[in-house]
C-alpha cells in the first residue's frame, strides 16, 4: 500500500500499490469466486435438496417399489433386482448431468439477459478464461454433491435387492469426469445458446438426454434397434449411465471402460472449449 | 420556508467560501490567474487592481467581461431574455461592508426573481472587502447565485426556479502544485464493430480518441446516446477489446494486461449489477475476497464501508429489497471496496430521487476529497458542470470539446453572448422602467407569466436593489450553461 498526494497539502490513503503477482492474484479471485458459489448453495439448499431429490425418489418409487408390487413389466417381477441395479447407475448419472448442466446454465443465462450480476465478477482481477472455468468447476462441485445425495435413494429405497459393488478406481475417475463435463456442459449451454431459450431446457435437452441417456436400459439393451444405439452415442449422458453402472454394479452388462472414458474425455474437452470461447464471447466485446 | 433554507445554505456557503478564500487566495489567486487564459482581461476589470476579484467558480475569472469605457453601448438592443447575467460591485470609492451588501441585493434580486418562476437569468453579485476589520478584508469576497433553467425551453416558465447556492470547489480554482500523474491515457483509441450482414455497414463507435484523465480529477465524459462513451468505458474496463489504438490504465495496457487493469478499477454501472444471490453485506465482502482480501480483512472493510455508506441497518437484506438510492450507493461501496485507481461511474443518479442523488454526490465528493480519480458518464449537465474539473464531449466517437466545465462555457459565451457596456444597459433599463408599466409594479408584487418586458422589468429592480445597498452595476455579460454548450457542439436531433 502506497499513499498518493492527489490534492495540494493532502496526503491520502487511497491505493493503490502494485498489484500481486498474477498466479497469486489469479488463485486469490478463484478460490473466492468458488467460496461465493457455494456460499449461494449454502442459500439455495432448501431449494436445491427437493430439486434435486424429486425426480430420483419418484423414479425410484415408482420403477422399483410399485411396479414391482403391481406385476408391471417395468422393473418387474421377472428381472426386478436387475433393474432396480441397472436404474441405480442411470439415476447416479441423470442427477449429475441435470445439476450439474441447470446450476451452470440457468444462473447464467439470467445474468448475461437480464441481471448484469454476472458484471462484478467479470471484473475480479484475473483472465476471463479463469473466471469461465472457476464457473465449471463450482457447478462440478455441485452436481457432485448432487450424485452423493441421490446415491442412498437409489440404492436403498427400491424394495428389491440391488447387486452393489464399488470399482473405487472406476468411481474415483469416472465421478470427477462426469461431473466436470456435465458443467462443462452448462456453461457451453448458458453461453451460447439464446438466453430466452435457455429456461426451455428441460423440454430442448433434458427430456431427449434422460429419455436416450441409458438410464432405465443399458446401452446394450438397444441392440436390436442399431441404428438407435449409435445414435444414442451422441448424448454423453449414455457413457455417465454406462460408466457408474461399470463403477457400482454387478451382474449389469455395460460398455467397455476404454470407450466410456475416451468419450467423455472428448465431451469434456469440447464442452470446455465452447463453454470458455462462449463465454469470452459474452462478456468481452 | 424555502428562502430561509436557501439563505442558511447560501450563508454558509459564503462562509466556506470565505475561509477557503482567505487561506488560499494570496498565495494561488495570483499564480492561477497568471497561468490562465485570458487574465490580461480579468485583470483590466479588477476596479481596484489591489486584489484581483475572484467570484467563485472560474469562468468569473476568466470571463470575456468588456473594458467598461470601450464596450459599444447596445442602446436600442433588447435584454436577451436567457442566459444574462450581472455582476454588480462595490465601487471603490465607496467602501462598503461587502458580505452584508452583496447578501442583501442577492436577496433583494432573489425577490424579485421568484415570481419569475423559470426565468433564465443567472445573477452573480460580487463585493470586495474594504476595511482591515471586515473578516474577509484580507481576501475577496464573493458570492454567486444562480438562478437557472436549462435553455432552450422558454416556453415552459412555469416549473419551480431552482436557487441553489454555488461553493466554489478548491480543486476547480487551485492549481495543482505539481503535474497530476496520468491514470488514463488513451491514443488513437478505435472500436469499429463489424456489421452482421453485406448491406449493413461496419459501424465506428470510438474514433481515434485521445484522452487523459489525472490523478484525482472527476473526468466527465458527455455525450447523446450512441456517441461512444459507454464504449469508451468498456474499453478502459477491459469488457471491450480496441480495434485500434491504445488505452493505458494506471500505465498498464488493457489489450496487454486486462487481469491487472481490474485490479486498479472499480466500476459502478449504470444499472442495478449487484449480486442478487447474496446480501448486501456478502456483495462487499465476497467482492473483497476476489481482489485478494483476506477473510479478516474483507470483513473489516465491508463493516466499515456499510457504515460510511449508511447501509449499516440493511447489511443482511437481499439486494433485490433495496431502494434504488440504496442499490447504488452499496454498488459505489462495492466499486471502492478495493481501493482502485479510479473509479468509473456510469451515469450513478440515473432513475434516482432527488434525496438520493445529493447522499450519492455526497459520496462522490467524499471520495473525490480522498484522492479518488473518477471517470463519470452522465446525460445531467449541472451536475458534470458543478462536480467534474474536466469534462470531454464526445459524439460519433470523436472528442468535440475538452477542457474545464467553466473554460467550456468561456468560450462558447466569447462566440455569441451579447457583451455590453454595463453603464449603456442601465440607461437603458432605466428608460424601460419610466416607459414601461409593467416596470413600475412594487417589489415583490404579483406577476404574469414571465417575458422580456418582466425580466426588464426584474432586471431593473436587481439593478435598484443593488444601488440601496451601496452597490452599483457594473458590468452584464452573457453566461451560457454546460448544456447549451452540449446541445450546440452535438446539435437538437434526436439519437434513435
Amino acid at each position: 500500500m502506497t499513499t498518493v498526494a492527489s490534492v495540494p497539502g493532502e496526503t491520502v490513503d487511497t491505493v493503490k500499490g502494485a498489484p500481486p503477482k498474477a498466479s497469486s492474484a489469479t488463485r486469490a479471485a478463484f478460490k473466492a469466486l468458488l467460496l461465493r458459489d457455494l456460499t449461494v448453495l449454502d442459500h439455495d439448499l432448501s431449494e436445491f435438496l427437493p430439486n434435486t431429490l424429486m425426480q430420483p425418489v419418484m423414479l425410484v418409487f415408482v420403477f422399483t417399489y410399485v411396479f414391482p408390487r403391481i406385476g408391471q413389466g417395468i422393473g418387474g417381477s421377472n428381472n426386478a433386482g436387475r433393474f432396480s441395479t441397472l436404474l441405480l447407475g442411470g439415476l447416479v448419472a441423470q442427477s449429475v448431468i441435470f445439476q450439474g448442466l441447470f446450476r451452470v446454465a440457468l444462473p447464467l443465462a439470467r445474468e448475461f439477459d437480464i441481471t448484469n450480476e454476472l458484471e462484478d465478477r467479470v471484473l475480479a482481477p484475473t483472465s476471463v478464461r479463469t473466471i469461465a472455468f472457476e464457473k465449471i468447476l463450482a457447478g462440478a462441485l455441485q452436481s457432485l454433491f448432487a450424485g452423493l445425495v441421490v446415491f442412498p435413494v437409489a440404492a436403498f429405497l427400491p424394495s428389491t435387492p440391488i447387486y452393489l459393488q464399488a470399482h473405487w478406481l472406476i468411481l474415483a475417475t469416472i465421478t470427477p469426469l462426469t461431473c466436470y463435463t456435465s458443467a462443462a456442459l452448462g456453461l457451453t449451454i448458458g453461453t451460447r445458446m439464446a438466453p430466452r431459450l435457455v429456461p426451455l431446457l428441460a423440454g430442448f435437452i433434458a427430456l431427449p438426454l434422460g429419455f436416450f441417456g441409458a438410464i432405465f436400459y443399458t446401452w446394450d439393451a438397444l441392440r436390436p434397434i442399431p441404428w438407435l444405439k449409435y445414435a444414442v452415442l451422441v448424448n454423453p449422458l449414455v457413457y455417465m449411465s454406462e460408466g457408474f453402472r461399470a463403477g457400482l454394479s454387478i451382474g449389469v452388462p455395460h460398455m467397455a471402460l476404454f470407450p466410456i472414458y475416451a468419450a467423455l474425455i472428448g465431451f469434456a474437452v469440447l464442452f470446455t472449449v465452447l463453454g470458455l470461447t462462449g463465454f469470452k464471447k459474452q462478456v468481452i466485446s | 420556508m424555502a428562502a430561509k433554507a436557501y439563505e442558511a445554505e447560501r450563508m454558509a456557503a459564503e462562509q466556506l467560501e470565505t475561509e477557503w478564500l482567505a487561506e488560499q487566495a494570496r498565495q494561488q489567486v495570483a499564480d492561477a490567474l497568471a497561468a490562465a487564459p485570458g487574465a490580461a482581461g480579468t485583470a483590466a476589470v479588477a476596479p481596484t487592481g489591489d486584489v484581483p476579484a475572484v467570484a467563485g467558480p472560474p469562468e468569473e475569472v476568466l470571463s470575456p467581461t468588456v473594458d467598461i469605457a470601450s464596450a459599444p453601448a447596445p442602446a436600442d438592443e433588447p435584454v436577451a431574455p436567457t442566459g444574462d447575467a450581472i455582476a454588480v460591485e462595490a465601487p471603490a470609492d465607496e467602501p462598503v461592508a461587502p458580505t452584508a451588501a452583496v447578501t442583501a441585493a442577492v436577496a433583494a434580486a432573489e425577490e424579485v426573481l421568484a415570481p419569475t418562476t423559470g426565468s433564465t437569468l443567472a445573477l452573480s453579485m460580487s463585493g470586495r472587502a474594504m476595511t482591515a476589520e471586515d473578516p474577509v478584508a484580507e481576501g475577496t469576497s464573493a458570492v454567486a447565485t444562480t438562478i437557472d433553467r436549462p435553455m432552450g425551453v422558454a416556453s415552459t416558465l412555469d416549473r419551480p426556479t431552482t436557487v441553489a447556492p454555488t461553493v466554489v470547489r478548491p480543486s476547480a480554482v487551485a492549481p495543482a502544485v505539481d503535474t497530476p500523474a496520468e491514470v488514463i491515457r488513451t491514443v488513437g483509441l478505435t472500436k469499429t464493430y463489424r456489421s452482421g450482414g453485406r448491406d449493413q455497414k461496419d459501424v465506428t463507435a470510438v474514433d481515434g480518441l485521445d484522452l487523459t484523465v489525472c490523478r484525482g480529477e472527476i473526468f466527465g465524459l458527455l455525450g447523446p446516446n450512441g456517441a461512444g462513451k459507454t464504449t469508451t468505458v468498456g474499453m478502459l474496463t477491459t469488457r471491450v477489446i480496441p480495434t485500434a489504438g491504445k488505452a493505458m490504465v494506471n500505465g498498464i495496457d488493457v489489450v496487454a494486461d486486462p487481469a491487472r487493469v481490474k485490479h486498479f478499477i472499480g466500476v459502478v454501472h449504470q444499472v442495478n449489477t449487484l449480486d442478487r444471490s447474496l446480501t448486501a453485506w456478502e456483495n462487499l465482502y465476497f467482492h473483497g475476497r476476489y481482489y485478494g482480501m483476506g477473510a479478516a480483512a474483507s470483513r473489516k472493510r465491508s463493516d466499515e464501508l456499510l457504515e460510511r455508506f449508511r447501509l449499516t441497518h440493511r447489511a443482511g437484506a437481499q439486494v433485490r429489497t433495496l431502494s434504488g438510492g440504496m442499490a447504488r450507493r452499496l454498488m459505489v461501496a462495492r466499486a471502492v471496496m478495493h481501493r482502485p485507481a479510479v473509479l468509473f461511474l456510469d451515469e450513478p443518479t440515473a432513475s434516482l430521487d432527488p434525496q438520493s442523488r445529493i447522499a450519492l454526490w455526497e459520496i462522490v465528493e467524499e471520495l473525490h476529497a480522498e484522492g479518488e480519480t473518477i471517470l463519470l458518464t452522465t446525460h445531467y449537465m449541472e451536475e458534470a458542470d458543478r462536480f467534474c474539473n474536466r469534462v470531454a464531449i464526445i459524439d460519433h466517437g470523436k472528442v468535440l470539446a475538452l477542457d474545464s466545465p467553466a473554460a467550456l462555457k468561456h468560450n462558447a459565451a466569447a462566440g455569441r453572448a451579447p457583451v455590453g457596456n454595463a453603464k449603456a444597459w442601465l440607461a437603458h433599463l432605466r428608460a424601460l422602467e419610466r416607459s414601461s408599466d409593467a416596470s413600475s409594479n412594487g417589489r415583490g408584487a404579483p406577476r404574469a407569466a414571465p417575458d422580456n418586458a418582466n425580466i426588464e422589468a426584474a432586471l431593473i429592480e436587481i439593478i435598484n436593489a443593488a444601488e440601496r445597498h451601496g452597490l452599483s452595476l457594473d458590468d452584464l455579460r452573457g453566461q451560457v450553461t454546460l448544456e447549451s454548450v452540449f446541445i450546440d457542439l452535438t446539435g437538437r436531433a434526436l439519437r434513435e
